[in-house]
């Protein structure tokens, strides 16, 4: 807890929908510039923890810490304006152009200056290829090109972790490298990242850390390379074996 | 019937007298409806605790009593008020309670990745409803809402059963010199009629402006 560069403590969190236990004690600190990638079976529970993080998903038992304090639900606002989220289904603004969709967050909540938020909008879009949809309508917009655009969205309120939630699972095949790619980036510049992803090609070559959830239990947590090569786990080694197979 | 007396009771009686009492009552109810709905639809929408339960109870007897005992039941029990007041408030209780149903079904209606986007972004209520919630609400529920207008207007002429001198009223009246029902309730139906098909024609651009105002160009449902 001492750790300056621990961003995100999880300790033995418990989450439950109704009888179903989904998460079961499941404890995990991510440290400052790490990449953790969580896999693993349908129903394992990867996303609600994820989603537990920034307070989607209430917990039942456990404590989350943030930079060392304790979240609450006095803190909770606070905390998640430093928390980025990447969705699976975008959940981009319908009803705002891509403009209003980056601005709303830094010019309503963070009070800041509408012109330079809109020049470091303009700025982030041409950096992820997409800097001719400024006044576009989501429902204008590619797939791919909307996960962008919530990647961005989530990059203009310069949070301390993103988090990711499936980003590629609703795109087409073609659309999923320019995401992944856009991620490539946000790696290169740094960020602290927790992806929830099936593309396990892509999270060998990213991430610094591999997580394996099962049955509401992190059953690996591995650096990648002995993850992929030197753990000894009969259920991570026949999931590795059927996913890298396909 | 002479064509004076055909002039005096269309323009003189149902055109001059009546029709600005209607109009008033459709305004004065059409606010009233709309407070009563958007406040009421939100708190339902967002399932408010107690509130909500309320107003769904509010919401069950208005659907389940006639309006017209609406009606006689306020000016029965109203001490103080105009017939005139008393049907605002009565027609804004029966619409108000229809309205408050759709906005719910609307918010009900907007997909909960919105909502949960702007929790993620630590958005606060009052933007996230004005700025995102709202105005999707309305771009789902605008149909239903112009529908309940005309229904509105229609249900104005239950305030003639508290002798709310509008155009019904003054139609029974007018029927006691005349006694032609052909030409007297004839007279009111096409008055009735055209500002319903004037607002279902208008609603019709309405809808495609404000689809194109909400979501911009070539948004198909």
């Amino acid at each position: 807890m001492n750790d300056k560069n621990v961003v995100l403590s999880l300790q033995h969190i418990t989450k439950k929908f109704g009888k179903l236990t989904v998460l079961d004690d499941m404890s995990l600190d991510v440290h400052e510039h790490e990449i953790v990638v969580l896999c693993g079976p349908s129903g394992g529970g990867k996303s609600t923890l994820l989603r537990t993080i920034n307070g989607l998903e209430k917990i039942n038992g456990g404590e989350i810490y943030y930079r060392g304090n304790l979240v609450t639900h006095k803190t909770i606002k606070d905390v998640r304006s430093h928390i980025g989220m990447v969705f699976q289904s975008f959940n981009l603004f319908e009803n705002l152009t891509v403009r209003d969709n980056l601005i709303i967050a830094p010019t309503k909540l963070q009070k800041k200056n509408k012109e330079e938020t809109i020049k470091k909008a303009q700025e982030y879009l041409d950096t992820f290829g997409i800097g001719d949809k400024m006044d576009s309508y989501p429902h204008q917009l590619s797939g791919g090109q909307k996960q962008r655009v919530a990647i961005v969205r989530s990059m203009m309120m310069e949070p301390d972790v993103m988090l990711f939630d499936e980003p590629t699972s609703a795109l087409d095949p073609e659309m999923i490298k320019e995401v992944l790619d856009a991620i490539r980036r946000l790696a290169k510049m740094g960020m602290t990242m927790i992806i929830v992803t099936h593309e396990i090609g892509f999270a060998r070559e990213v991430a610094s850390r591999m997580l394996f959830l099962e049955k509401a239990k992190i059953r690996v947590d591995a650096p990648t390379e002995e993850f992929f090569t030197s753990v000894e786990d009969e259920r991570l080694k026949q999931f590795l074996s059927v996913i890298l197979k396909h | 019937m002479s064509l004076a007396s055909l002039k005096t009771l269309f323009i003189d009686t149902l055109i001059v007298q009546a029709l600005p009492v209607t109009l008033q009552l459709i305004l004065g109810s059409f606010i009233g409806a709309c407070v009563i709905g958007l406040v009421g639809g939100i708190i339902r929408g967002l399932k408010v605790p107690v509130l909500s339960q309320i107003l769904g109870v509010y919401a069950q007897i208005i659907r389940g009593v006639p309006d017209m005992l609406v009606l006689l039941f306020l000016y029965a029990t109203m001490v103080t008020g105009t017939t005139y007041s008393i049907a605002v408030l009565g027609i804004s209780l029966i619409q108000g309670a229809y309205i408050m149903e759709i906005i719910k079904g609307g918010i009900f209606a907007v997909d909960k990745g919105q909502w949960e986007a702007a929790k993620a972004m630590s958005l606060p209520m009052p933007i996230t409803l004005l700025r995102i919630i709202i105005p999707q609400v309305m771009l789902v529920a605008l149909p239903a809402l112009i529908g309940q207008l005309v229904m509105l207007i229609k249900g104005t002429s239950v305030a003639s059963t508290i002798g709310c001198m509008e155009l019904t009223k003054r139609a029974v009246i007018a029927m006691s010199g005349y006694s032609n029902a052909l030409i007297v309730y004839g007279c009111v139906l096409i008055i009735f009629f055209i500002m319903c098909h004037a607002l279902t024609v208008a609603g019709k651009q309405l809808e495609k402006y404000v689809v194109k105002r909400i979501m911009g160009d070539n948004y198909e449902r």
